[in-house]
Parts: C-alpha cells; structure tokens; sequence
C-alpha cells in the first residue's frame, strides 16, 4: 500500500507560515528541545504536520540561523567546495556558519549554479557529467555527528544527485575545527573536578562567539568557543616533560570537547608526572 | 652544533673585488622562488618564477667543503622544463631511495633527477608521475601552493591547495591516502610532525593541525590577531615539535608558536623592516631558526629556554646578513648544516653559517 502518510490529511494546514505559528514552534522548541516532532503539533497547539515543524524548525527558526544576503565570500566559497564536492548541501553548509543546506541547495539551483556553468560548459550551457567509475564504490564522507541529522536532510533532498557526483578518488573528510586557548584550559586546570563539572554546563548553554566557528554545528560551536584568559599564558597547558607526550597534549585538547573524562585523565596524568 | 660563525662585515659593501668567503652567487636567467637541498648530494634546486606556463627547474652543484665561486654553478644537464612556477620544491628526504624530486604547481609532479652523475654528459631528468586529484568530468585544477614530503614516512607527501583542502599522497601507489577540507579558506602551506601529523596555514588566519588517525577533527593552535589576516607560511621545528613558526601576509613580524600553549605565540620577532617571506628552524639546533624578507635581510635568531625568558622588547637576532634586495625564499640544508640558501631577483646565493 506505499509508504504510509506522516499524518492525517483532514485538517491540516498548509502554505506559508504565519508568525504566530513560528512564535509557537519556537516557544515549544525552546521549552521543550527539539525531537519527537509527531508529537509536536499536538502538544503545541499547531495545525501543521510534524514534518512541516521539524523542516520549519531547522531551515527558519532555529537559533543563529542566517537567511539571505549571501556574501561574495560566501559565494565563492559555496562555488569551490561544489567543485569538490558535488550536490553534498550538509557538508557544503557546514563550512558556512548560519546557513543551512536547503538554502545552499535553492541558491546554487537559483542563482550560481546557471553562472558557474555558463563559464564551464561549451556553448554556455552546463552539464552535469557522472565520473565514469568509482561513484558506488565512493562511501559518502561523515563530516561529524554534529552534521549527521543535516547530512540525511540532504541526502533525502537529492538522492540523485549526491550518488552521481561523489569524487572517484578516497572520501574527503572536513573535520571539525576545535579552538584552543590556553586560558580554557588553564581555568579547568585551577579549579577541582565538581567545580569544574558546575561551571561547564553554564558555558555550554551560553553559547556566543559561534560566528567565526566554521564546520561546527550551532550546538558544538558554542562550546568550542568559549575562551576565557585566566592564568599565566606563560605556563604549558600540559606537562611537556618525556619524548613523544607532546602529541598526546593535542589529541586530549581536540577531545576535550567531546569528553570532559579525557581532560581529567590528562590533568591527573599531568599531576602524576 | 656551534654558534653560527658570523659573515664577514664586508658583506653588505662588499664588491666584485672583495668576494665574501661566507657567500657564493649564482645567477640565472630568470627569478627564482623555489629552492630545496638535496638530502644525498651536494645539489640545490631551483624553480623559476615566471608568470607563463614555460618555467624551468635547474640543479645546481656547490662544494661544501672547499667552496668556490667556480663550484657553485648550473648544471645544465639536470635542467629541465616545468609547467608553471613551481610553488614548492623538496627532495625525497630518505637519502637511500632513488632521487627524486617532488614539485608542485597545477598540480603535484615527481621527477626522477639521478645525482649520481653530475657532469656535462648526466642523464636528464624524467618525469616519473603527475599526481592529480580532479574529478574525471572537471576541466579545472586547483592550484597547490605548497606541500611537505614526510621524513618519517616518505612514501607519504602532503599537499596544501587555494580549494581549501590538503591531501594526502600515496606517491608508492600513485593514489590519495586522505583528504581533507582542511580550512575555510585557501590553504597556503603544509607541514609536516610526524608520521601521521600535519599543520597547515590558511587565508582564513589560522593555524591547525591534524592527526591522520582522527579525521573527525583537527585543532586550531593560534588565529592571526587581526581578522581576515591570512597567514602564509608555517614552519615546523624538526628538532623540537613543541615549536612552529608562521608568516602573516604583509607583516614583518614572524610569529613563533609552542603547540602546548595555544592561541599565544611564545614570542613575536619584530626585527624585519619589511614583510617577512621565508621562515626556517636549523635543521640540527632546538632553538634556531632563520627568517628573511623584503627588507634584503636574512636574520638567524636564538630562542630563549622557556618562553618566560622572551625580554619584553623583544628578542635580537644573533646574525644578520643583507642580500641588497628582496628575499623570497630560504632554506637551511639538513644535510650540510653550515649552509644555507636565500633567492632574490634571479639570483641563488649560498652562505654558510
């Protein structure tokens, strides 16, 4: 009998957004997290399929997104990582902080993708070309597990399209850049382990500071972007004493973020040498 | 290794009759910018710089232990035709494999230069492979601007390109190993740590470093104070991995880094009148490292122990040497330590330390 709907189709409402529906979804996502979206039409009072809040959610409302106004930076940024990267709209919009792959995708369909092709193809005239082996044999690239529910938007979006255009050399991967300042650690490193555990959540929550934080989601920029100059930028945030530990100071800083359990290893590590 | 002998003070006005004995010129008949020493040899390559796609690599021999301004000369033997400029030159760094010489431009090419034979009859350089990463369906390349060959690991080069990226070669197997969106903007040098770390510096003004066995990640250690200053250069002290040393684009300050302390740089030289354009840590000394720029000058500096000796106005280079005109490039010979080599206008000068 097919897939079946994701919701009644009687009285339901379709079409543009008003804003007190968006002032609703808002407020119920703010009060409640994101998630369980069947439910969340019900429970917020709105007219709307479950899928209709969730896409409103994460294209229009969610926190520090960007509509509109593309840079010429930004351009030329979306045209180069198309380039290498093909129809991929979640990796693509993980490099610009605020936009979102629906947007990405409805620009480069809109406006760059016809003036990129009038300068590559023969007659002016652009045409997609499958590389001849490699495109099924390709794994698609993981950009992190803050991209992954964007990377299966974007592979719903375009199934097509992402398979056809997948580089035919090894997956490229975009890891996610972690900010370290010396006074980050230098604060964790002063205080004891439940103080550390009370203010971390605080800092975690604030979010701020994720505009200049490239390839990071919203919801992990925030973290890595939290820089505080306290202590003496003099001393070394690990111990540097013994032939190879160096290395190992910056995996443990690259995952900090992930796991506050990897720093405390680290710090009594530290303590003990 | 000893303190650097200082050049003669007849250096900066010194003329055709009153040689340096510390400095030997070679001229050729275009610009230079890329150089790099041969591990094995006593051979220094140089890539022209001219803006066409007809360039040229030549060799040039010098003798290390009694030099002379008639040793150190082109071989015209072991030169050969390049596409574009190159932007990068380096030899294979493990010395009992066969020579070969890796070169970036549009794309990555390994030339296989034997340096056995160095007279007038050597055979010529061949071109062993091209390796190049475009999409079969595209007819456009993004150019490299630099790359690393892996001293621990040298079947393994690493390359930095303008489409944001790095990657990494399998040069055995012809094949890319890894690649990576490295930065949000075009990745203008690459480095090398160890077998499986690399840093690279970009446009969007930092430095990061990754670690092949965590792809999912890569760590900043240091953003340029100012935004949207691109940073150039990056060099990483073999002899000590704590420490690298950046350029920032037209700024005369070279920017020195302890990758334990993040986000501050253990010390600033601020001595270069001009841009700095070439940064290198001596190949055999902790804390040594040269820099040169547009101010003429090549300057050795000395770093303190620990970063809380820096003096707060700054640190004074231990030797100076003026080329009279802009420097572009430098590099510090790992196999001769006592040498050095600096490229200005269409001039290859050798000076020993």
């Amino acid at each position: 009998m097919g897939r079946r709907a994701c919701c009644a189709k009687e009285g339901v409402k379709r079409g543009a957004w008003t804003s007190k529906e968006d002032d609703a979804l808002a407020a119920y996502v703010k009060a409640h997290g994101e998630g369980k979206w069947r439910e969340v039409p019900q429970k917020a009072g709105l007219r709307r399929c479950g899928k209709s809040c969730r896409l409103r959610w994460l294209n229009y409302l969610r926190p520090n997104i960007r509509r509109g106004n593309i840079s010429y930076d930004e351009e030329d940024l979306i045209i180069r990582l198309h380039r290498l990267l093909g129809n991929r709209w979640s990796l693509i919009a993980g490099r610009l902080p605020g936009r979102t792959d629906n947007e990405i995708k409805n620009y480069w369909n809109s406006t760059l993708g016809r003036r990129a092709g009038a300068g590559a193809g023969a007659g002016g005239s652009w045409v997609v070309v499958a590389p001849d082996t490699g495109s099924h044999a390709t794994p698609a690239a993981t950009s992190g597990a803050c991209e992954t529910g964007q990377n299966s938007a974007a592979h719903r979006a375009d199934p097509d399209s992402a398979g056809t255009t997948t580089t035919s050399a090894a997956a490229v991967w975009a890891p996610k850049a972690v900010r370290c300042t010396g006074g980050l650690f230098f604060f964790h490193r002063d205080t004891t382990p439940a103080h550390a555990g009370e203010t971390a959540t605080p800092m975690a929550g604030g979010g701020g500071g994720g505009g200049g934080e490239a390839g990071s989601s919203d919801d992990c920029s925030s973290a890595a972007s939290v820089s505080l100059r306290v202590g003496s930028h003099d001393e070394p945030c690990f111990s540097g004493d013994g032939d190879g530990d160096w290395m190992d100071d910056v995996r443990a800083l690259a995952s900090f973020l992930e796991s506050d359990e990897d720093w405390l290893r680290c710090q009594t590590a530290g303590q003990l040498a | 290794m000893d303190p650097p002998k200082p050049p003669s003070s007849v250096a900066s006005s010194s003329g055709p009759e009153t040689p340096n004995p510390h400095a030997f010129t070679c001229e050729l008949p275009h610009s230079i910018y890329a150089l790099a020493f041969s591990p094995v040899a006593p051979v220094l390559a140089s890539g022209s710089f001219l803006e066409d796609l007809h360039n040229r690599v030549s060799l040039l021999s010098f003798d290390p232990v009694r030099p002379s301004a008639a040793s150190f000369r082109a071989l015209p033997a072991l030169s050969f035709d390049h596409p574009y400029p190159p932007t990068k030159l380096q030899f294979n760094p493990r010395a009992a494999a066969p020579s070969l010489l890796a070169s970036s431009a549009d794309t990555l090419r390994i030339w296989h230069t034997p340096l056995d034979d160095l007279s007038d009859t050597a055979p010529a350089p061949e071109l062993r492979s091209v390796l190049d990463n475009r999409k079969a369906s595209s007819e456009f390349c993004a150019p490299l601007t630099s790359f690393d060959w892996n001293e621990v690991e040298p079947r393994r080069i690493g390359t930095a390109s303008i489409d944001t990226t790095c990657t990494v070669w399998d040069i055995d197997r012809g094949v890319v190993e890894t690649q990576l969106i490295a930065h949000d903007k075009a990745v203008h040098d690459i480095a090398w740590g160890e077998a499986g770390v690399f840093a690279s510096v970009s446009a969007d003004g930092s430095v990061r470093v990754f670690d092949l066995r965590d792809k999912e990640h890569s760590t900043i250690v240091y953003e340029s104070p100012r935004p949207d200053t691109p940073l150039l250069r990056l060099a990483w002290n073999r002899s000590d991995l704590r420490y690298m040393a950046a350029l920032l684009m037209d700024s005369s300050a070279v920017v020195v880094l302890d990758i334990r302390a993040p986000g501050v740089p253990v010390a600033e030289l601020h001595r270069h009148r001009a841009c700095a354009n070439a940064v290198a840590w001596a190949p055999q000394a902790t804390r040594h490292l040269c820099s040169a720029g547009d101010d003429g000058q090549a300057l050795i500096w000395e770093l303190p122990e620990t970063a809380a000796a820096v003096p707060a106005e700054g640190i004074d280079p231990v030797l100076v040497y003026d080329a009279g005109a802009e420097i572009n490039q430098l590099q510090w010979a790992a196999a001769h330590p006592d040498w050095m080599a600096i490229a200005f206008e269409n001039k290859v000068q050798l000076l020993r330390v």
